[in-house]
């Protein structure tokens, strides 16, 4: 289900009126009834696959934390999965008519859908291991039961998210790899459509596991708070990443509500609904005239499509945050910042603080650090390129976003080599022209490297970078011009990251005298109007 | 371990407390983070593992931390 759409509309406040006839252990169960409805509105199928990776990091939590699952925990979990292989990929709910000229009936012939049937029978034998393996492992000395239980977690969810992103990518490429050596290779390919927002959420359930095990907070044995952690609606398909010790206590205790938080929640959602629908969506037929286009492009072309790309997948991606947390803040629950004002960044390593800090803290903390301390030379630059090699390609099953990846590597390097050379000065002594310039000289760095993220191929990159650097086509622009929603909302968008930016507060907006900050809710409300007439797109985020 | 932040961070008037966050220091981020532990480590004999270097939010946990880790070691080699 899109935020900025009518079903949105209609299943936010069912669940706002819901969750506020409830108390606490019910607002859970209800909040996780919804999730599952939110997500399996593209396609329920992918449930199983969120179910899959809920019971195996429950499981392996405990294992890890507490050395042995009760009776009941077992049963929970056993019955939760092979419930949803029934529910979510066994049935076909297609089959099952609920009205129409032949009325209510069943078209037993097609009800069970065969590939269904191998992955209940997958379910069934993964419950049964499972609970066959339960005593052994849980008489193993405690190291050993440890490291299975956190190797098990990280294989499950790597192997899940490997088979659904990036097996026909890895087979494609092996594939184009032996034709270029003379081989006429023809690899098995698998029939898959990529799950929505996978990369999120194997990512967050994936800390879980990690986090037990480094005794960073104990693991949670009731079952419904952890599956609720896994699936939470607001942030399921397209972040902010959450850290188990931020979301999970917040899940598990009853929340309670303040006025602001209410008013400070609506705002993030008309913020993000603004983002998404008047700019993103308002610039995207600008950026594909020029991405997308079969003819020859110039270089000015080259250069405004992709300023406005910057601006798309910002817009996009930042706005989907902010209604994350604004619906959640309705919930009563606190998410991560997602975005600081990241275009105005001096430098990679702060663009990295300021831009998808959820995503950027998460490789950071469990890709890098343990890159670099089990290495025992300990080669910080190596372990960096690794990470963000890594960091590219989680975006996306494609060798531009590993292209995209390492440049920023590569400029972290630079950077960290630099700065080991001229530390730091004092941000505070810096003067304010250098300020200027050194956002300038950064933005202009990173505004090429988005070319590199939308870039279709690798003859897209020559061609446009050939473009940027000879001029071609001179000061012709043939791009089409952004929709009227962008061009108000893009510089008040300006100001209010500035506003942010200069006081390092992202509230600063409130600090406006009332009549202003009315006029700004107001504005933000008629340039939202104006900006239904663009031609919605989906997420850019949702893919990865 | 004063004399280490004050050569990395180039810093030779920088007086170390225990509420001391990265914050307070230009430059402090988490590269120069983990030179810092990496130096730590070559200066005092020790060896950090990464989910301890994750947890650390002042200078008055990583003290501990490396207090912990010299009571740990056997005696005469701390």
């Amino acid at each position: 289900m899109l935020f900025n759409s009518l079903h949105f509309l209609l299943f936010l406040p069912v669940v706002l009126g819901a969750y506020a006839m409830l108390r606490h252990r019910g607002q859970n169960r209800m909040l996780l009834i919804a999730s599952y409805v939110f997500y399996g509105w593209w396609d329920e199928r992918f449930l199983f696959l969120i179910a899959l990776s809920t019971v195996v990091d429950y499981w392996c939590g405990l294992t890890i934390g507490r050395g042995r699952l009760t009776g009941r925990q077992r049963l929970v979990a056993s019955s939760w999965l092979a419930l949803s292989a029934l529910c979510f990929v066994t049935i076909n709910w297609s089959a099952v008519r609920l009205g129409g000229p032949e009325g209510i009936g069943v078209d037993w012939s097609t009800l069970i859908d065969p590939l269904g049937g191998w992955a209940l029978c997958g379910a069934l034998g993964l419950v049964a291991i499972a609970n066959l393996f339960h005593g052994l492992v849980s008489r193993l000395d405690e190291d050993r039961r440890r490291k299975i239980g956190l190797c098990t977690s990280i294989v499950v969810n790597l192997t899940v998210l490997g088979v659904f992103k990036y097996f026909n990518f890895f087979v494609g490429s092996a594939e184009d790899a032996l034709q270029g050596l003379g081989f006429d290779a023809q690899l098995l390919r698998l029939d898959i459509v990529l799950p929505v927002g996978i990369s999120f959420y194997t990512f967050q359930t994936m800390c879980y596991t990690i986090d037990v095990y480094r005794g960073k907070l104990p693991p949670t044995a009731r079952f419904l708070d952890f599956a609720l952690y896994v699936a939470y609606f607001p942030q399921l398909v397209a972040g902010p990443i959450e850290r188990p010790n931020e979301l999970l206590p917040r899940l598990q205790n009853p929340r309670h509500f303040e006025l602001a938080q209410i008013q400070r929640g609506l705002y993030l959602i008309l913020l993000g609904l603004f983002k998404k629908v008047a700019i993103a969506d308002g610039v995207a037929a600008s950026v594909y005239s020029i991405y997308n286009s079969t003819g020859t492009v110039g270089g000015l072309d080259v250069a405004a499509a992709t300023l406005l790309f910057c601006v798309q997948v910002y817009c996009d991606f930042s706005g989907y945050s902010d209604i994350a947390r604004g619906v959640s803040k309705l919930l009563g629950i606190d998410l991560v910042t997602n975005f600081r004002a990241p275009f105005f960044s001096r430098s990679p390593a702060e663009f990295w603080q300021r831009w998808h800090i959820s995503l950027s803290t998460w490789l950071r903390d469990y890709l890098f650090m343990p890159l670099v301390f089990l290495d025992p030379r300990r080669r910080i630059y190596l372990a960096l390129m690794i990470t963000m090699l890594v960091g590219g390609l989680w975006h996306g099953a494609s060798w531009n976003f590993v292209l995209w990846g390492g440049f920023h590597g590569l400029l972290l390097v630079v950077h960290a080599v630099y700065r080991d050379r001229w530390p730091a000065p004092d941000p505070r002594a810096v003067r304010r022209w250098r300020v200027v310039a050194g956002i300038a000289l950064f933005f202009a760095i990173n505004w090429y490297s988005f070319l590199l993220f939308r870039a279709g191929s690798f003859a897209q990159i020559f061609d446009f970078t050939t473009a940027l650097a000879t001029g071609a086509g001179g000061m012709h622009l043939s791009m089409k011009l952004p929709a009227l929603s962008a061009m108000l909302g893009i510089p008040l968008l300006l100001g209010l990251d500035l506003l942010e930016y200069a006081t390092g507060d992202a509230l600063a907006y409130r600090r406006v005298p009332a009549w202003a900050r009315g006029a700004l809710y107001a504005f933000l409300i008629f340039v939202i109007i104006m900006g239904t007439g663009n031609e919605p797109t989906e997420f850019i985020y949702f893919q990865f | 371990m004063t004399d280490v932040f004050r050569t990395l961070f180039r810093q030779p008037a920088l007086e170390l407390h225990d509420d001391l966050t990265s914050e307070d220091v230009a430059g402090w981020d988490s590269l120069k983070h983990v030179s810092l532990m990496i130096h730590l480590e070559q200066e005092l004999g020790i060896k950090f593992h990464s989910h301890e270097v994750v947890r650390l939010t002042n200078v008055g946990e990583l003290r501990s931390l490396i207090r912990e880790k010299f009571a740990r070691q056997p005696a005469g080699q701390a």
